[in-house]
């Protein structure tokens, strides 16, 4: 009922709105008009940032942005007959409105997310569903899975209600008969060690004859194999919780039409980036903008969708389709597509239930991201889900937000590219003097960040969300122009995860970034040279330069980021989780506490011994009380390093399982508390605000530039072949 | 001024149409020598023994008639090129054997060996001369080919090509200047002067005295009387669009012997019977007599109106059929009584349509001016920006540096730079001309084009001589306007002088009400200067009621003629004016200082010292940053508008203007006021001049006399006042310009807007989707 006073309310409000904005306004009062519309957006994020407010100053920042496009659409498009400044000051203008068409359509989905949902109680269901867990595994090895599998055990739910498999795509009869003889030999090897791995763990092992559709096609192999109601889905690296069926199955008996129950992707390990600029304990991850925001976002429109892992599906949704849906590259999104437009419900739930390893070279970082841009556009193309019809006009424009984003690298290189042609070419490919640059152009900029802080601010600090889009877009580019030519010819790719960095070297995929910022420094001294030799266009060459610069800094920054910082292994992050146990060295136990855990060992505080008692390299022994019934044993383990004051010694040590039941001692102490990674998460999660974020982006820009430069000098003179070789090495 | 007249007569028969400076000797003498001596009235009788033509042999030896073609103040030619026109407006007969004399003087930096005066004659090129009268004024004689003058309307221009002595800069363009004398610069004919005028085409063609003046002495014993009045307003404005004259001015008596001897036009009105008790021959009876023209034996014309009763003199001008516009019917496309074209919202016209023709500069500034009109509700002032498109070529030589600038009305709008080096050809080169100084009427618009160039870095002797152009323009390059709104504003002076706004819609059964606060014949002078101009600008006779201030008035539009001491206090306060005792228009110097310039010292002092704090500095300084780089006042800013201040007039003020709405809102009241009857009618004549007059606007505007100088006040408030059916086009601009001038409420208007719609999205969000 109220609808119906509110949409015609609405709809004379918004063309108000767009009466004002669209007034051919002069320049002083747009002056007047972005100071107070600008000076309004910092008061309201100052003192009321939430609710209502936060609603208002998004219109505000709308109104700059509406005003901007207006001016920019009627006022500074070269002239027609001009074609060298014309075509590329149209592609400008394309790009721009872009990205203005993203802002709204990320400010559709965005505007109200819903709130974390309340936490589910799985006794008060009247009757638990049977769960299938699938594990999907291509290439990983045996240690990886067991400590996922050992994970997936340790859930907390009845033994007799939950089957996990492990599908294997690595063993399937067309790899094991491959006529490479090596091929052959090794993927029968795998075979077998993981048919006993699962057997072992008493698991089932499934694989397949051929390898068809990839991973949809692996999934959809399992469900024909298996009949329990739900399906769970963890990619091999991804070990979930113990409460993470606790607090998902709920969901299903609440609405009949559920198809799909997504958490979030929480990952131990930095990315590439943040490991390189060494943010990762400071700043939120990449993707929690998406799992932290988006996703709810999503939520709100009933169309949050599976991202491949860490979900639960209904088994008769997907029955409904035919299983996984292999069309694109992106099968989990896809699957999402054909059962929202047949009208099955998703859920999201907003906390962190399994932890997981992402890509830690930034060569793989790109190689996962190009399979996400290439299967996003086979969906926009193949699948046009803005055009479906079973989809509700909501669920498109959010399908529209996250298929359109990947053609960023479009819209970034043009922003990149656009500053030299006049630079370099002296095109006016952009008709404005410069106090029209300040008035709209500036007060647009500052609108759009402070709008980008509202609605992510503790998720995405400023200018991160452009370092990521320009490291991406120079590889990402071609990857999509692949697709937009040829929409079926990508093929599924899977991402490796557990590479590593021995030591500080370039990434095999630097040189296009040394190369783009030699480019940009160059335009930064052509702009001192026009300034000097042009002064009567020196305000237009001051914006531009300007402009310049600040793509200079962001392609500095991505020089720290292509210049990989060395590693012992593998770096993930230690959970806190206090917990009492018993730890003997020697042939004595003491008593004392787990302080943290990271996947590879613990930190433990003993009282009694002394640090004389413990040596580097000793074997040792952890015995705690496990959350998982019927688990019973100590764990072996290797210590590292010792410290002690008065009576308490702390040690570092080192998992060294031996057997099955270590593994899931292992998992037991690791995934028991989803908890404590919403509270890592949440430590992260601090809004630094657009000036001090600018600033501390401006620092860490300067500082990754100065390290990025450093490297390339030393690998200049490093021997070029040796260089060459260590390159090939990691690549084989 | 023998000597002078003779080496004059020598030159001009040797050298046929130019004429050089004459001895310096005679110099000093020549004040007097061609005409500021003889009676203000033309045409002007030379003695026979002293005549010019005598060039031409066959020229017969009666006077000559004499023309002065300058507006008063003369005309100055500046720059590397000028151009000007006037207007003359011939008799029938007697136009043979003409010469044009142009006395001169031009600055010393202007070199003689390529600097030109072109002179032309209704499009006829006459003669050519070589500027270089640098140490005094120097005439030239021209004599204009049977044939080309015709009766009626007659155009002569001059161009000026100027180039410097020494300097190359474009800045050394501005010390040329080539100045017109207004005495000595004359159009003779063979016409003997004193012949009869007959017709009112004769009457067109009285000409402005040596000072530019066209005065018209009129006697009306009965003025007491409104219908004299209003017969006589009604004849001011008649005359006026007849003559077209710069600068007409009236001074009315009671009394034949008190009237001024050196008119250029008489007039008499009244009964038959009271002019002839005044000596005027005038007919008896019950004859309405519509009018007698003739002239006086000194060959001042006259013109005679009058009939049995007051009440039928009302009738005899309606009976009178005037000669209407010369030279054809008036277009429509231009503004009333000149040349500019009036461009309407999204018009656009091109340069051959404003006169200016495709031609080659090989100068370092190119100046081309052009008027164009716009309507008297012309409202984009504030946002509005025209487009001039402009095909043009630039040479080789041209550097980067260069630009191109258009000034309207006198102020910068607009400059491009040029930025390419080595020339070019720039077609349809987008120009966009802000219209902040664009004002209702006619407009003056000047299109520079400043070029650098190596030769002119270097400045070697003889490169300003150089004739290789460097710049071409063509006349296929448009002005377009934007689509603009239209709305009248109140009060808005400047629509009032450039159409008589919002006077416009009185007819002759709704005549305007004008109040006259003293019956004389100053006030009643004074009236029919304003009329009479506003009549011209028009190009429109309004009807007039001369009636007293009663209650009917609040609600109807009115104008105010009425010195200051005679001025109903109720219509002071509600313009806004101060009781002339506390002015500097007391009679009693020593008191007017008592109350309101002591408040105004004080407050300065207030400010004074305010100015001095940090705050106020800075505040000052912010100010300045904004008004420099985005023209931006703080005044601007305000929301609420203040109600104008009390104005006290200084001692030096001759005339105030003011504009107000009426007291009941609907109507518009104008008043003009001046400290004596005699400075009324003085002032009001010095206003009333073309020039002046379109300076007018804003709520009120002064003139000085002393100075010499208009001062507008803009408004605080503005009523807007529909003029045509209201369209969402229209309705959208006239917003627009209104939020421009209230950058503040635009602000407002806007977070409103913002607030509203966040929070009526953040309801309809709860109610969409998931709740939580």
């Amino acid at each position: 009922m109220k609808k119906l006073v509110l949409w015609p309310l609405w709809a004379v409000l918004a063309a108000v709105m767009i009466f004002i904005v669209t007034l051919p306004i002069s320049l002083q009062a747009q002056l007047v008009g972005s100071v107070t519309i600008l000076g309004g957006m910092m008061l309201m994020k100052q003192f009321r940032p939430d609710g209502a407010w936060r609603l208002v100053a998004l219109a505000f920042g709308t109104a700059l942005v509406l005003r901007y496009v207006y001016w920019r659409t009627t006022d500074t498009i070269p002239p027609i007959n001009q074609i060298e400044n014309f075509i590329p000051g149209f592609l400008l203008y394309l790009a721009e409105m872009y990205s203005v068409m993203m802002l709204a359509l990320s400010l559709f989905v965005v505007s109200n997310p819903l709130p974390p949902r309340p936490a589910h109680n799985m006794k008060a269901l009247k009757r638990l569903p049977t769960v299938d867990v699938f594990i999907p595994t291509y290439n990983e090895d045996a240690e990886l899975l067991s400590s996922t599998i050992a994970a997936a055990q340790a859930m907390n739910y009845p033994k007799d209600l939950v089957k996990i498999w492990l599908l294997d795509d690595g063993g399937t009869e067309q790899k094991r008969n491959s006529d490479q003889i090596l091929q052959a030999a090794s993927a029968q090897k795998r075979h077998e060690e993981l048919q006993q791995l699962c057997a072992d763990f008493g698991i089932n092992y499934i694989t397949r004859s051929r390898n068809e559709h990839a991973k949809a096609g692996n999934m959809n192999n399992a469900l024909e194999h298996s009949e329990g109601e739900l399906v769970a889905v963890f990619d091999a690296d991804h070990a979930p919780a113990r409460d993470f069926l606790e607090k998902t199955v709920g969901y299903f008996e609440e609405d009949e039409r559920l198809f799909l129950v997504q958490t979030p992707h929480f990952f131990l390990n930095p990315d590439p980036i943040e490991n390189n600029l060494g943010t990762f304990e400071k700043m939120p991850s990449e993707n929690e903008m998406f799992y932290g925001i988006i996703q709810r976002g999503l939520d709100k429109w009933n169309g949050s969708f599976f991202c491949g892992s860490a979900a639960v599906l209904r088994r008769e949704a997907l029955r409904e389709t035919g299983g996984f849906q292999g069309v694109s590259i992106t099968e989990d999104c896809e699957t999402a597509v054909a059962l929202h437009s047949k009208g099955w419900n998703s859920v999201y739930v907003d906390q962190p239930l399994i932890a997981g390893l992402q890509p830690a070279t930034f060569a793989s970082f790109i190689g996962q991201r190009s399979r996400w841009a290439q299967g996003m556009m086979q969906i926009l193309l193949l699948r046009r889900p803005v055009f479906s019809r079973g989809l509700s006009v909501p669920q498109r424009l959010c399908y529209a937000s996250s298929t359109l984003f990947w053609l960023f690298p479009f819209s970034r290189l043009i922003f990149l590219l656009a500053p030299l042609c006049y630079l370099f070419f002296d095109l006016q490919i952009f008709t404005a003097s410069g106090s029209e640059f300040v008035v709209y152009t500036l007060a647009y900029m500052v609108a759009n960040l402070i709008m980008q802080n509202y609605l992510y601010g503790s998720f995405r600090w400023p200018w991160i969300s452009e370092l990521y889009e320009y490291m991406q877009s120079v590889h990402l580019l071609p990857a999509v122009v692949s697709v937009a030519l040829k929409p079926r010819k990508p093929s599924f790719k899977v991402t490796a995860k557990d590479e590593s960095v021995s030591q500080d070297r370039l990434s095999e995929l630097s040189w296009p970034f040394l190369l783009i910022f030699g480019v940009l420094l160059l335009g930064v001294l052509v702009t001192g040279y026009r300034l000097y030799a042009e002064p009567w266009k020196a305000d237009v060459t001051l914006v531009v330069g300007a402009w310049n610069i600040l793509n200079l800094v962001i392609a500095g920054c991505a020089l720290g980021v292509v210049s990989e910082r060395g590693q012992r292994r593998v770096f993930t992050h230690r959970v806190k989780v206090s917990r009492r146990c018993e730890f003997r060295l020697g042939e004595n136990w003491y008593p004392g506490t787990v302080e943290d855990v990271s996947d590879q060992g613990a930190r433990v505080r003993v009282v009694g011994a002394t640090a004389y008692d413990a040596i580097a390299g000793m074997e040792a022994a952890l015995a705690f009380e496990p959350h998982t019934e019927g688990l019973v044993g100590s764990l072996p383990v290797l210590v590292r390093g010792t410290s002690s004051d008065k009576d308490m010694v702390t040690l570092n040590c080192r998992f060294a399982p031996q057997e099955i039941v270590h593994r899931r001692l292992i998992a037991d102490l690791i995934y028991a508390n989803s908890e404590q990674w919403l509270e890592f998460q949440k430590a992260r999660r601090r809004n630094p605000g657009v000036l001090m974020g600018t600033l501390s982006f401006l620092v860490m820009a300067i500082r990754a530039t100065i390290r990025g430069l450093g490297l390339f000098a030393r690998s200049a003179i490093d021997d070029p072949a040796e260089r060459g070789q260590l390159n090939d090495g990691k690549r084989a | 001024m023998m000597r002078r007249l003779v080496s004059f007569l020598l030159l001009s028969a040797a050298g046929g149409a130019l004429l050089a400076a004459g001895p310096v000797s005679a110099q000093s003498a020549q004040p007097e020598a061609a005409g500021a001596g003889a009676p203000a009235s033309a045409p002007v009788t030379l003695p026979l023994g002293l005549l010019p033509g005598a060039a031409a042999a066959s020229q017969s030896e009666t006077p000559r008639a004499v023309r002065h073609i300058l507006p008063p103040g003369g005309a100055r030619l500046s720059g590397e090129m000028a151009k000007r026109s006037w207007t003359v407006t011939l008799p029938e007969e007697g136009l043979e054997d003409a010469m044009l004399q142009i006395g001169y003087e031009n600055a010393v930096m202007v070199a003689p060996e390529s600097s030109t005066l072109r002179v032309s004659v209704n499009g006829t090129e006459i003669g050519t001369a070589a500027i270089r009268s640098s140490s005094g004024i120097t005439d030239l004689a021209l004599s204009v080919p049977n044939g080309v003058l015709v009766p009626g309307r007659n155009s002569i221009s001059m161009q000026a090509s100027q180039r410097h002595r020494t300097d190359c800069t474009p800045n050394s363009t501005y010390e040329l200047w080539t100045e017109l004398d207004p005495r000595r610069t004359v159009l003779t004919t063979a016409g003997p002067a004193g012949q009869p005028v007959s017709t009112l085409h004769d009457i067109a063609a009285i000409g402005p005295n040596s000072r530019g003046e066209t005065s018209v002495a009129v006697l009306a014993p009965e003025l007491s009387d409104p219908a004299v009045a209003e017969t006589l307003i009604a004849l001011a404005q008649k005359l006026a669009i007849l003559t077209r004259a710069a600068h007409l001015s009236f001074e009315v008596v009671t009394d034949a012997d008190e009237m001024p001897d050196q008119a250029a036009l008489t007039l008499t009105v009244g009964t038959h019977e009271r002019l002839k008790q005044m000596g005027v021959a005038a007919p008896s009876g019950t004859t309405i007599h519509p009018g007698i023209v003739g002239s006086s034996q000194e060959g001042v014309p006259h013109l005679h109106v009058s009939a049995p009763s007051l009440k039928a003199l009302r009738a005899v001008l309606d009976d009178w059929t005037w000669p209407t516009a010369e030279n054809g019917p008036q277009e429509q496309t231009t503004w009333p009584a000149t040349n500019a074209p009036l461009l309407g919202s999204g018009e656009s016209i091109d340069f051959a349509g404003l006169g200016i023709p495709t031609e080659r500069f090989s100068g370092r500034r190119y100046s081309q001016e052009f008027s164009i009109a716009v309507p008297p509700d012309f409202y984009a002032q504030h946002y509005g920006e025209a487009t001039i498109k402009l095909d043009a070529a630039l040479s080789r030589e041209v550097q980067p540096g260069s630009r191109i600038d258009v000034y309207v009305n006198d102020r910068i709008a607009s400059t491009v730079p040029i930025l390419d080096s080595g020339g070019g050809v720039l077609r349809q080169l987008p120009i966009r001309v802000s219209l902040r100084e664009m004002r209702p009427g006619p407009n003056l618009l000047r299109l520079e084009a400043v070029m650098i160039s190596e030769a002119d870095a270097v400045c070697a002797p003889g490169t300003t001589a150089s004739e290789t152009p460097r710049f071409a323009i063509y006349d296929t390059s448009r002005i377009v306007m934007p689509d603009y709104a239209q709305i009248a504003q109140r009060p808005d002076l400047a629509a009032f002088v450039a159409a008589g706004q919002p006077y416009e819609a009185t007819t002759a059964d709704a005549p305007m009400p004008l109040v006259l606060g003293l019956q004389s014949g100053e006030t009643i002078a004074a009236a029919m200067n304003v009329m009479g101009r506003m009549a011209a600008s028009a190009r429109e006779v309004r009807p007039v009621s001369v009636v007293t201030p009663t209650a009917e008035l609040d609600t109807q539009s009115a104008l105010f003629v009425s010195p200051a001491a005679n001025l109903s206090p109720t219509v002071r306060d509600h313009v806004r004016l101060a009781p002339p005792q506390d002015t500097g228009w007391a009679v009693e110097k020593t008191i007017r200082l008592a109350l309101g310039r002591d408040r105004a010292n004080e407050l300065d002092e207030w400010r004074e010292s305010l100015e001095t704090s940090p705050i106020r500095r800075q505040f000052q300084e912010l100010s300045d940053t904004l008004n420099e780089n985005f023209d931006l006042s703080l005044a601007a800013l305000r929301l609420v508008p203040g109600e104008a201040e009390l104005f006290y007039p200084d001692e030096e003020d001759t005339l105030v203007v003011v504009q107000a709405a009426s007291p009941g809102g609907t109507g518009t009241w104008t008043v003009v006021t001046a400290p004596s009857p005699e400075a009324l009618r003085d002032g009001s004549a010095d206003l009333a001049q073309r020039a002046n007059w379109q300076e007018v606007s804003g709520r009120l505007s002064v003139y000085s006399a002393s100075a010499g100088s208009i001062t507008n006040l803009p408004p605080m408030a503005v009523d807007l006042v529909p003029t045509q059916p209201l369209s969402l086009s229209n309705t959208r601009l006239i917003v627009t310009n209104w939020m421009s001038g209230n950058a503040l409420a635009y602000s407002l208007a806007l977070a409103l807007a913002c607030v509203l719609l966040g929070g009526v999205t953040l309801a309809l969000l709860s109610q969409l989707g998931r709740r939580p």
